[in-house]
């Protein structure tokens, strides 16, 4: 979610609840204030009609005009003053209308009369409808005034922090260009631009070392192991060499074959994790495990295996042709070397996968190390055990998915993309 | 056969050198930019194998000196950058050949070989020895007279053989050879063995004589005497 909207939806959360509290007080307090307001008007009627009685000694007339009710009646005993809240029916509006009540007595000319002054509630209701009308509508104005304020003030803070960020997305470790920020007056801008510069010139440098670094160190490994090697094939070519003599040279010459492999598949991994293949073209991969089917053929057909090519489609992918091609080789080779003799290899290419099963038993190794370094499936063999994850470090770089399930005797890997 | 050799790795230039003087070729060794750089625009050479990074400037450059110079020297680039730019680079540029360190001797004796057959400096396509002919450019193989028809990777290997008659050649350098990138494959030393097979079978059939020799362990020779 953007920080704007996020923002945005808290502004508008904690507003709301504000205006609703704020609300819900107001409405309370407009009615106490107006329920205190009828009564005091009510209790004022009454003294009204005790000086209309002790200055006229008059009994006053029941009213029953618009508003405000008095009706006299003969009492039979005396009761205690009361005040309540009641409703009578209203003629003209053909319904129950609320209205408070205040029932006293007052003694006049030694009968006790009982006068009962009552004050229609409707208008209060009426006025609490308008005013809550006008709190409403004023608040959410101003609510959707200050959203749109505190929005565009946000936007407009936060431009030095979305520059920033463009140009950190924008960011290539491999195309040796720097993180350059355009200055910024608000201080913990500035300062984080200021980090974010240094941070970025010092990732540059290390990775520009350590790509030198794994270049150099590469070559300078290679170079010695390609003197022992070139000097072993001068030994071997004498005539007198004995038996064990000729087998340690083949022993060493074996190791420093070895050696020499390993060297070249970890600086391989390291050029892939230094991203250091950045040029694309589009794979038809179709053709691709074509080309790959036919150049193992020989392989396919020394092992006796029978290959089913489901090719349900032809996608194709944005990838450097060199990887991609060093990735369905290691995939393919790899299921043909764990193939069972007469086995069969399928190879199945769908929209968004490559699917490629072959019959063999299982491997100790567990599923989720498989990809890791190292790992080998035959300890007796010559691999290295890097082929699988320099797939798995190619898949990483193209976003690829690679997994591998091993079911009813097949072992299957897929990549989805 | 004159050779130009530019390597600044004592140890192997050393290797290098004796190993082609051994062959027969007249070899020069250089280990600077600048010497190559004099030495080839200077004289003539049939072959130049040149590394790329040299102490005084890149093997590009020498590669670019030849090319202006409208020479005919064929170049094999011997380099340990085994980066698929400096090959495109180096290919692009003119060379004809590029090996990445380490390889096995034998395999840039084949390859010098290629060069040199392509470059028609060996004054015959055609290969022969004893009652054995061999055109490489077509592929084609008489024994006696007769055509003997092999495959692909039958005649490449006999080829490779050929170019290093008399010499010890590793299982590695063989699969190497045939397989490239692909030779740690599996049981790629099976393939080379039944290989072997058919091809000695294939070479008697016509012959009654088999040239290949198998050394313990290590790999194979081919006897020419």
């Amino acid at each position: 979610m953007k920080l704007l909207t996020k923002t945005s939806i808290y502004y508008l959360i904690f507003s709301l609840i504000l205006f609703l509290i704020g609300g819900i007080f107001f409405y309370m307090q407009l009615r106490t204030i107006l329920d205190e307001e009828f009564t005091e008007d009510l209790y004022k009627k009454k003294e009204h009609v005790e000086k209309y009685v002790n200055d006229s000694a008059k009994i006053p007339v029941s009213s029953d005009f618009i508003g405000d009710k008095i009706t006299v009646v003969k009492a039979d005993q005396k009761s205690t003053e009361q005040l309540k809240d009641t409703v009578i029916f209203d003629p003209v509006e053909k319904e129950y209308l609320q209205y408070r009540q205040l029932i006293f007595q007052l003694q006049i000319d030694n009968d006790l009369y009982s006068i009962t002054v009552s004050k229609p509630l409707f208008e209060s209701e009426d006025l609490i409808d308008g005013i809550i009308t006008w709190f409403v509508i004023t608040s959410i104005i101003m609510l959707v005034l200050l959203f749109f304020l505190t929005r565009l003030l946000s936007k407009k803070m936060w431009t030095p922090f979305y520059n920033t960020l463009d140009h950190l997305q924008g960011f290539d470790l491999s195309n040796n260009k720097s993180v350059d920020l355009s200055p910024v007056s608000t201080l913990e801008f500035k300062m984080m631009n200021d980090e974010i510069m240094k941070m970025t010139d010092k990732v540059q440098r290390d990775y520009q070392s350590l790509k030198e670094f794994t270049e150099n160190a590469s070559h300078e490994i290679q170079t010695p192991l390609s003197i022992i090697r070139s000097k072993i094939e001068v030994m071997i070519q004498a005539e007198n060499l004995m038996p064990d003599q000729l087998s340690s040279l083949k022993d060493i010459y074996e190791s420093t074959h070895r050696l020499s492999k390993l060297n070249q598949s970890l600086l391989l991994l390291a050029k892939i994790e230094n991203r250091q293949f950045p040029e694309t073209n589009i794979i038809d991969l179709k053709e691709l495990l074509e080309i790959k089917l036919n150049q193992y053929d020989e392989m396919i057909g020394y092992k006796n295996i029978s290959v089913e090519r489901n090719f349900n489609n032809s996608p194709a992918l944005k990838m450097n042709s060199y990887l991609a091609d060093i990735l369905f080789s290691n995939i393919l080779i790899n299921a043909i070397k764990h193939s069972s003799s007469s086995g069969k290899l399928i190879v199945e290419l769908n929209n968004n996968s490559v699917i490629i099963t072959n019959s063999g038993t299982s491997t100790e190794i567990p599923s989720e190390k498989l990809f890791q370094r190292f790992q080998k499936g035959d300890l007796s063999g010559d691999s290295h055990g890097l082929g699988l994850s320099i797939v798995k470090q190619i898949c990483m770089t193209y976003g690829l998915k690679i997994e591998y399930l091993y079911k009813d005797g097949n072992h299957i890997v897929s990549v989805n993309f | 056969m004159k050779i130009l050799l530019i390597e600044d790795e004592l140890t192997l230039g050393e290797s290098i050198f004796t190993f082609l003087k051994n062959e027969g070729y007249v070899c020069e060794w250089v280990k600077n930019f600048d010497s190559g750089n004099e030495k080839i625009s200077v004289y003539e050479y049939d072959c130049a194998l040149i590394d790329i990074t040299l102490p005084g400037g890149s093997g590009f450059d020498i590669i670019k000196e030849v090319k202006r110079n409208n020479k005919q020297t064929g170049i094999i680039i011997i380099s340990a950058k085994n980066s698929l730019d400096d090959k495109i680079t180096g290919l692009d540029l003119g060379a004809d050949d590029y090996l990445t360190k380490p390889f096995h001797l034998a395999e840039l004796n084949s390859r010098i070989k290629s060069v040199l057959r392509r470059r028609n400096f060996e004054g015959s396509k055609e290969i022969a020895f004893r009652n054995i002919r061999l055109i490489p450019d077509n592929q084609e193989i008489f024994v006696n007279g007769n055509q003997v028809s092999l495959t692909k990777k039958e005649f490449s290997l006999l080829l490779f053989f050929v170019s290093n008659k008399n010499r010890v050649l590793t299982k590695e350098s063989i699969a190497e050879h045939l397989w490239g990138d692909d030779a740690d494959m599996i049981d790629s030393f099976d393939f080379i063995y039944s290989h072997i097979k058919n091809l000695r079978k294939k070479i008697i059939d016509e012959n009654g004589n088999s040239f290949i020799q198998s050394i313990y362990g290590i790999g194979y020779k081919f006897l020419l005497k």
